[in-house]
């Protein structure tokens, strides 16, 4: 029966380790100092935290490092362990009939990548089964598909499984089983190895002159800086995770065709494929009435939250009294608060009727429209606008506004004729991040802008109803009938990559023109 | 520090009509529960430079900002008294402290040109004052402030560019010259050479020194060099309290009060 250590017990075992490693090191820098504490370089206490974290700390990097490492080995070997002339990784006639080559190729190799995922799927399944106490070691040597319906046996006992299990799969689904044991167990035991190994250097190190004080800041500093990058490294990782599909669907539909396709119109689980002899596709993917839909409304947004937001912040910064804004500016940034599905309902069941009753249903046919959700977006990015212009408008120097009252400049001419001109890049800033804001805004435009699943041109109506980019991903995602590999699936790639874009493009606008307008005053 | 070569010898310059200018009776002024100003009576004349000093937190500034009601646009601050200019009282209901602003120009410790290009800064006071029917007349406007603020020479080439480009002695003239610009009869200067190293203060002395042919003076200086050179009354404020006002020239050689002595010669401080 082969040895198993679960991986709780090996962070217990580093945790003590490293525990009685800093008791240790500070009782050994004591007696090293013979009483005398001033005589050693560091703190007891130093030392003590010098033998924890070189007991802890590289081998639970390891264990990190090595889990990762098990992944993609396990991927390797599954790979190498499938018969390329395995029933499961062909296609029937019927699928590759009238395919070009260069499709084939794609949806073999995707055959495969799914044959894999199910070998792996299979194994984690077999996994939890046995951890339930179905069934013991010795019993997966004697295995076979037909031997019991495994297959139900193991649904019966709440694994998920996807596909049907074959023999194939069984025994691939056994030997990963295996390796993936053999590998962890490894990694396992080389974390402990390691951490009795830096708990012994640590130990030895302490001497009267070891500066356990600089490795400890190195240890801090070290791990400040590996958090840092991890923000970093999720932004690339979100960024690659959309940007292969994204150059996937260009190749295959044509950024042109993408970008300046006047009409969206995703077919559902067709996949994309081309229909008949003139090669167009059955889903039209159009960028252009999506983001007409999603800037119109954005515009609509602005035109309320603008005039608003920058009034507020005036009349908050230059005007009210400090009672008035000590409960004001609370309630705005409370207002800031308020999840987007909340202002999404009051567009979707206060506005929307309201309008439609004022406008009459003829101008305004539904009660979601480009009004709708831009006034309610609107409302939500008062209190975005007038915040971060009411910082700006305080950064405008005390020195300006004496400046300006004591030429005999009124309060409000002060305002016009200095202070805001002064902070204008500043608030052109914070309009730019509202935009952007409103840009990519998702809740309140899937229940108010409107929930055509296609669209042909560019909607002028105000009162009509539009698509956005961002309800166009949710739609698709949530399966309007698409299949994960379809064509329309990775349309949404691109629309996000798109969005991502044109939102960092614009935030990156809008720091420029701050940092700008800051050195200033600098 | 100072350039000039300072020996402490005080010019016995002729102090010119007796006219008062300003005059504040029993000032008080509170900001909060801060007594700040404590009974300031104090006759400023006219076509002369009256320096205050003392030692910091003593109440110059404060009592410097109730000549033009400055003090109004800070919401703690509380002024009792009487305060006369041309003998009108300039904290009555009728008086406007906007107009009198434009009357009592401001200067202030550090060059505060608002971000607009030269031209611009001396426009605004006689901008929204309408002190100007047509362009030209502007221009000769702001010809004649530059002039009189001694820097006309030096910008009138770059008028369009921004007034925030200028050295800090140049910005300074520029804020004196936008404060010459709304036709004021008094100047009021908060430690105007503070923030300016020694060759600009130099030259903003000499401008002071001329611009008291046109106008009555006033000037918060922590340097009593710069007192005893620009100015021809000096008082001194202890703690909110005036404590002596008088000649120059008697303040610095022959104190009454025994406090002023040990200022002036560096014992409070
Ligand atoms: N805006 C203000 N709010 C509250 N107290 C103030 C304010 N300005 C000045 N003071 C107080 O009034 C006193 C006099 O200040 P100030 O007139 O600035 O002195 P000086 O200019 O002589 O250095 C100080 O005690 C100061 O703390
Ligand atoms: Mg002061």
């Amino acid at each position: 029966m082969p040895l198993t250590i679960s991986i709780s017990i090996v962070l217990i075992f580093i945790a003590v380790l490293a525990a009685v490693g800093f008791v240790l090191g500070r009782a050994r820098a004591l007696s090293v100092a013979n009483g005398a504490e001033s005589g050693l370089h560091s703190l007891p206490k130093q030392h003590g935290w010098h033998v924890a974290l070189s007991t802890a700390v590289p081998a639970i990097i390891l264990i990190a490092l090595w889990s990762i490492g098990s992944g993609i080995a396990s991927n390797i070997y599954t790979n190498s362990i499938i018969d390329p002339n395995a029933p499961e990784l062909q296609l029937s006639a019927s699928v590759t009939d009238g395919l070009p080559e260069a499709e084939i190729e794609v949806r073999l190799a995707a055959q495969r990548d799914l044959f894999v995922a199910s070998i792996k799927g299979l194994k984690t399944a077999i996994d939890g089964y046995i951890a339930n106490g179905n069934a013991t070691l010795a019993d997966l040597e004697r295995w076979r598909v037909d031997f019991a319906p495994l297959e139900a046996r193991l649904r019966e006992d709440g694994q998920i499984i996807a596909a049907s299990i074959s023999q194939n799969m069984l025994d691939a689904a056994l030997r990963l089983r295996s390796f993936d044991a053999a590998v962890a167990l490894t990694g396992r035991v080389a974390a402990i190895l390691l951490s009795i190994a830096g708990f012994l250097i640590g130990l030895k190190l302490i001497t009267r002159d070891f500066r356990a004080r600089i490795s400890v800041e190195r240890w801090l500093l070290s791990f400040l800086i590996f958090a840092s990058t991890i923000a970093v490294m999720t932004t690339v990782g979100i960024l690659s995770a959309i940007t292969f599909p994204t150059l996937a669907f260009f190749k295959e539909y044509g950024l042109f065709n993408f970008l300046f396709g006047m009409e969206w119109a995703p077919a559902g689980d067709v996949a994309g494929r081309p229909e008949g002899a003139d090669g167009s596709y059955i889903s039209a993917l159009g960028f252009m009435p999506l983001i007409w839909g999603t800037l119109y409304i954005a515009f609509v947004a602005l035109l309320v939250a603008v005039p608003l937001g920058l009034s507020a912040a005036i009349y908050l910064s230059e005007f009210a009294p400090s009672r008035v804004r000590a409960f004001v500016k609370p309630a705005l940034e409370i207002l800031a608060g308020i999840p987007t599905i909340v202002y999404g309902i009051f567009a979707l069941v206060t506005v929307g009727p309201f309008l439609q009753a004022v406008v009459g249903s003829t101008i305004m046919p539904n009660t979601v429209s480009v009004i709708t959700a831009g006034v309610v977006m609107g409302m939500m990015l008062v209190p975005f606008v007038s915040s971060l212009s009411d910082d700006v408008i305080n950064a405008v120097p005390q020195a300006m506004r004496d400046g300006s009252l004591g030429l005999g400049a009124t309060p409000a001419e002060t305002v016009t004729k200095v202070i805001l001109p002064a902070a204008l890049p500043g608030i052109v800033g914070a309009i730019v991040l509202a935009a952007s804001r409103a840009i990519g805004e998702t809740m309140i435009v899937v229940l108010a802008a409107g929930a055509l699943s296609s669209v042909t041109g560019l909607e002028t109506n105000p009162f009509g109803a539009v698509v956005t980019v961002t309800t166009r991903i949710v739609a698709v995602l949530l399966g309007e009938g698409s299949g994960f590999d379809s064509i329309d699936v990775l349309a949404v790639f691109a629309l996000a990559f798109t969005l991502f874009f044109v939102t960092l493009g614009l935030n990156l606008l809008a720091q420029r023109i701050v940092a700008k307008y800051r050195e200033q005053y600098d | 520090m100072e350039t000039k070569v300072n020996n402490m010898q005080i010019d016995t310059r002729i102090v010119g009509e007796d006219a008062i200018k300003i005059a504040a009776r029993d000032v008080q002024v509170y900001y909060g529960d801060t007594h700040a100003i404590k009974d300031v009576n104090v006759d400023i004349l006219d076509k002369t430079v009256t320096a205050f000093i003392g030692p910091s937190g003593c109440g110059k500034s404060t009592f410097l900002r109730c000549l033009n009601r400055m003090n109004d646009t800070i919401s703690i601050a509380r002024i009792e008294g009487d305060i006369r200019i041309d003998g009108e009282d300039i904290y009555d209901r009728r008086v406007d402290p906007v107009q009198l602003r434009a009357k009592v120009g401001m200067v202030f410790q550090k060059p505060n040109p608002f971000p607009k290009s030269i031209y611009e800064n001396v426009a605004y006071g006689p901008r929204i004052h309408g002190l100007a029917r047509t362009k030209a007349d502007l221009d000769v406007i702001v010809e004649q402030s530059l002039r009189r603020a001694a820097l006309w020479d030096e910008v009138k080439d770059r008028l369009e560019a921004p007034g925030t480009g200028l050295s800090g002695g140049q910005q300074q003239r520029l804020c004196i010259g936008r404060a010459v610009a709304t036709n004021p009869e008094i100047l009021l200067m908060d430690e105007p050479c503070s923030a300016l190293d020694p060759i600009a203060t130099a030259q903003v002395e000499e401008l002071i020194d001329e611009l008291r042919s046109n106008f009555s003076v006033v000037i918060v200086t922590h340097s009593m060099q710069q007192a005893a050179r620009v100015s021809q009354k000096t008082a001194f404020f202890h703690l909110g309290h005036l404590v002596e006002f008088d000649e120059t020239s008697k303040i610095f050689t022959n104190p009454e009060d025994p406090r002023t002595e040990s200022y002036i010669t560096g014992r409070i401080g």
